[in-house]
């Protein structure tokens, strides 16, 4: 019996949710390319991945807040 | 991960140093052991050295053991009042340590600390070879086992019989799935979506917020043009006083030139200046000078007859003595007449009282005729002392000292007078050559020169007042700019901040749903698969329900019941099984008595399959559990390493390597 990589697997799943025809995410697609918004995909899960036993989801949310932030203004420029 | 090493000391049965090694060979490490010789203990190190608590599983509301509880009975007698726990382990690729150690208070000196306070816990994380912080020490722990997922890592005895049961009761049911869930990063997708969902709320809202800003980018345009005109009316204005004060300052340059060549007659003019000031002022006061002698002299008029006055008394004042010497003259030659005229009648010496002849009578009358002659001259000289004039005796002591002020008056007039005809001498002086018109010319510049001075004055302050204008608006027009940009870059940015927030989180979403059920049906699928694997009773299955709570089914698809005891275990280990595999978290596996309450057929099914629901899985059994000539073929090729704990008198227990039956004799 093989464990599973559960965090490739998840990672997986919201790559494949990237293919997915989700409304909300039609604008986002617009501004970054596939490739870049994996890579932005992939950061926030990682960070999730890391904190996931970290009960202070302030800090998260910072992180991620701050992530978001700068590669919109990157995005902007 | 692998465990390593764990040693504990003065911990429950282990008095003193104890250690279990564990190879990194093979997957399965098997403790044998009777009861009160230790096997639980070691879970309870396991939860203590990685949380700092054991959990007492025979209290019904889930106390924890107190530290004396915990440490050993001999060691506490001893007064060895501490107890250390160190579990070595490697994950992925790093070698860990934790030691925690509790041990009394430095400061406690009663005989029998029994209540938890006196003690204290030390805790050590070390990571390849360096020590973690003390902030960081347990969040590492966490981060690797965390303590909401260890009852799937470190079974105790009660959770293999009791898993199904609880999970079927409402309120433990929420609290295992919860914990199922994380176990199985369905949390972290779960947890992510929210914190996203927040991050996009906050978005949102600056959105909301922005669509206000881009009204305000309009307006601080419209600011922007007034504030541009005032900008350039300022420039002009302030080019404007910049060449007024050029020629102003170049005006008051040529006349101060002229000005300083002129200084001579300019000093000239100054002294003649002051001294006719100074004329002035002495003529002022000769002036006060004569009306006061004046006034003095009104006052005191009688002052210029005061000489004559005293010459008169003194006058005076002899005719008085004379008068008092005539007097006395007088009153003496009526007493020489009286006599000579009584002897001239008695014919006799008033002296001896002899008789005298004539001729003596005739030289006493001769005597007394001279001495009328005498009387009658005297009488026409006599005045009465009291008629002579009185007062100027009185008045004498109050004429000295005015005329002593009016002789000083008089000195002062004429020190002025003095000094007044030294003055006009040396204004006359000056005035010889001097050209009165240049004067006035001198004057003139003078004047020019402060009105240049004002002006100047003036146009520097209008100046700086522009410039100081110019400044602020040129601050306000930086500003506005800012405010323009920062709005409308603001508008853009923060729509889309939101727009792409709850586009990740939506992402996130569609992939909680998918992984959420995808993961459930893992562990279902595999958790039937091992149940059906181990159980003996042919067509008897389980089914794991949304909430993780599991039916059992008989080969019709009927449900079979209330599972029997054996069969709570074999659903516990299956569960226990697929979540392992399915877990997030990579770590082995310590269980307690798994087969406890199973048959020998089910026992023998459990040692065949064990070995391979992790990477190490750690056992402690009973005797009844194993069977040497059953079971020992069965493990041998997956097995790491034995040890068999000895009971060593009451309290005591001690760790031997390797299987020993003989010390598992009851």
């Amino acid at each position: 019996m093989k464990k599973k990589d559960r965090k490739k697997e998840i990672l997986d799943l919201i790559y494949e949710s990237l293919e997915d025809n989700i409304a909300t995410t039609t604008p986002m697609k617009k501004l970054f390319t596939k490739n870049k918004l994996e890579e932005i995909v992939e950061f926030i899960y990682e960070v999730f991945w890391e904190e996931k036993f970290n009960p202070d989801e302030k800090v998260i949310a910072k992180k991620i807040k701050e992530y978001i932030d700068l590669e919109i203004k990157a995005n902007s420029k | 991960m692998r465990y390593k090493k764990l040693t504990l000391e003065n911990f429950r049965t282990f008095e003193g140093k104890h250690e279990f090694v564990f190879p990194d060979n093979k997957p399965l490490v098997v403790i044998h052991a009777i009861n009160g010789t230790g096997k639980s203990a070691m879970l309870h190190a396991m939860n203590y050295v990685l949380y700092g608590e054991a959990i007492n599983p025979k209290s019904l509301s889930g106390d924890k053991f107190s530290i004396k509880q915990l440490l050993s009975i001999p060691a506490y007698e001893n007064n060895n009042r501490f107890f250390s726990i160190t579990l070595e382990f490697e994950n992925e690729g790093k070698n860990y340590e934790i030691n925690r150690r509790t041990q009394l208070r430095g400061e406690v000196s009663i005989p029998n600390p029994e209540e938890d306070r006196y003690y204290e816990t030390l805790l050590y994380v070390k990571k390849d070879g360096e020590v973690l912080s003390a902030a960081m020490s347990q969040p590492e722990i966490e981060n690797l086992i965390n303590k909401a997922v260890s009852r799937f890592f470190l079974v105790n005895r009660e959770e293999i019989q009791e898993l199904d049961t609880a999970l079927l009761d409402e309120r433990e049911n929420e609290l295992i799935k919860s914990e199922i869930e994380k176990s199985l990063g369905v949390e972290v997708l779960e947890r992510g979506k929210n914190i996203l969902n927040n991050i996009a709320i906050e978005f949102n809202k600056e959105a909301v917020k922005d669509t206000d800003n881009s009204k305000k980018a309009e307006k601080s345009r419209e600011d922007y043009e007034g504030e541009v005109e005032r900008v350039e009316k300022a420039k002009s204005s302030i080019a404007e006083l910049k060449k007024k004060l050029n020629e102003t300052q170049e005006k008051l340059l040529g006349l101060e030139k002229e000005q300083n060549s002129m200084k001579s007659i300019e000093e000239e003019a100054a002294k003649k200046q002051l001294l006719s000031e100074q004329l002035n002022s002495f003529e002022k006061q000769k002036i006060e000078k004569t009306n006061s002698i004046r006034e003095y002299v009104m006052k005191n008029w009688f002052l210029p007859i005061s000489d004559i006055a005293i010459k008169e008394y003194e006058n005076a004042k002899r005719a008085q003595e004379d008068a008092h010497q005539i007097k006395s003259k007088l009153q003496n030659i009526s007493l020489e007449i009286k006599k000579l005229e009584s002897e001239i009648k008695t014919e006799k010496c008033k002296n001896c009282n002899q008789p005298i002849n004539k001729t003596q009578v005739e030289k006493i009358k001769k005597k007394l005729e001279m001495e009328f002659k005498s009387k009658e001259e005297l009488e026409a000289q006599y005045i009465e002392p009291t008629e002579v004039f009185p007062s100027v005796q009185v008045i004498s002591p109050y004429i000295q000292p005015s005329i002593d002020t009016l002789e000083a008056l008089e000195s002062q007039l004429a020190s002025l007078e003095l000094d007044i005809f030294t003055i006009k001498n040396s204004i006359s002086k000056i005035d010889k050559g001097f050209d009165e018109s240049l004067v006035a010319e001198v004057k003139n510049l003078r004047v020019k020169i402060k009105q240049q001075q004002e002006i100047e004055t003036l146009t520097k302050q209008n100046l700086e007042d522009k410039e100081h204008e110019l400044k602020m608006y040129s601050n306000r027009l930086k500003s506005l700019e800012k405010d323009i940009e920062k709005y409308t870059s603001d508008s853009k940015t923060s729509t889309k901040k939101s727009q792409f927030a709850k586009g990740i989180r939506d992402l996130f979403e569609n992939a909680f749903e998918k992984f959420r059920d995808s993961a459930r049906e893992d562990v279902a699928k595999l958790a039937k698969a091992v149940f059906e694997n181990l159980i003996n009773t042919e067509g008897f299955q389980i089914d794991l329900e949304n909430d993780y709570s599991i039916s059992l089914t008989d080969e019709n698809g009927r449900n079979a019941g209330t599972p029997s005891a054996g069969q709570s275990g074999v659903i516990a280990i299956s569960l226990i099984t697929a979540l392992a595999k399915n877990s997030v978290t990579n770590a082995p596996i310590i269980m307690d008595s798994p087969m406890a309450s199973l048959d020998d057929i089910h026992t023998k099914k459990v040692w065949e399959f064990i070995h391979q629901i992790a990477d190490q899985v750690i056992l402690f059994v009973f005797p009844g559990e194993y069977d040497e000539k059953e079971h020992r073929k069965i493990i041998q090729k997956n097995l790491s390493v034995e040890y068999t704990l000895e009971k060593v008198g009451v309290y005591n227990a001690k760790i031997i390597q390797g299987y020993k039956p003989q010390l598992l004799e009851g």
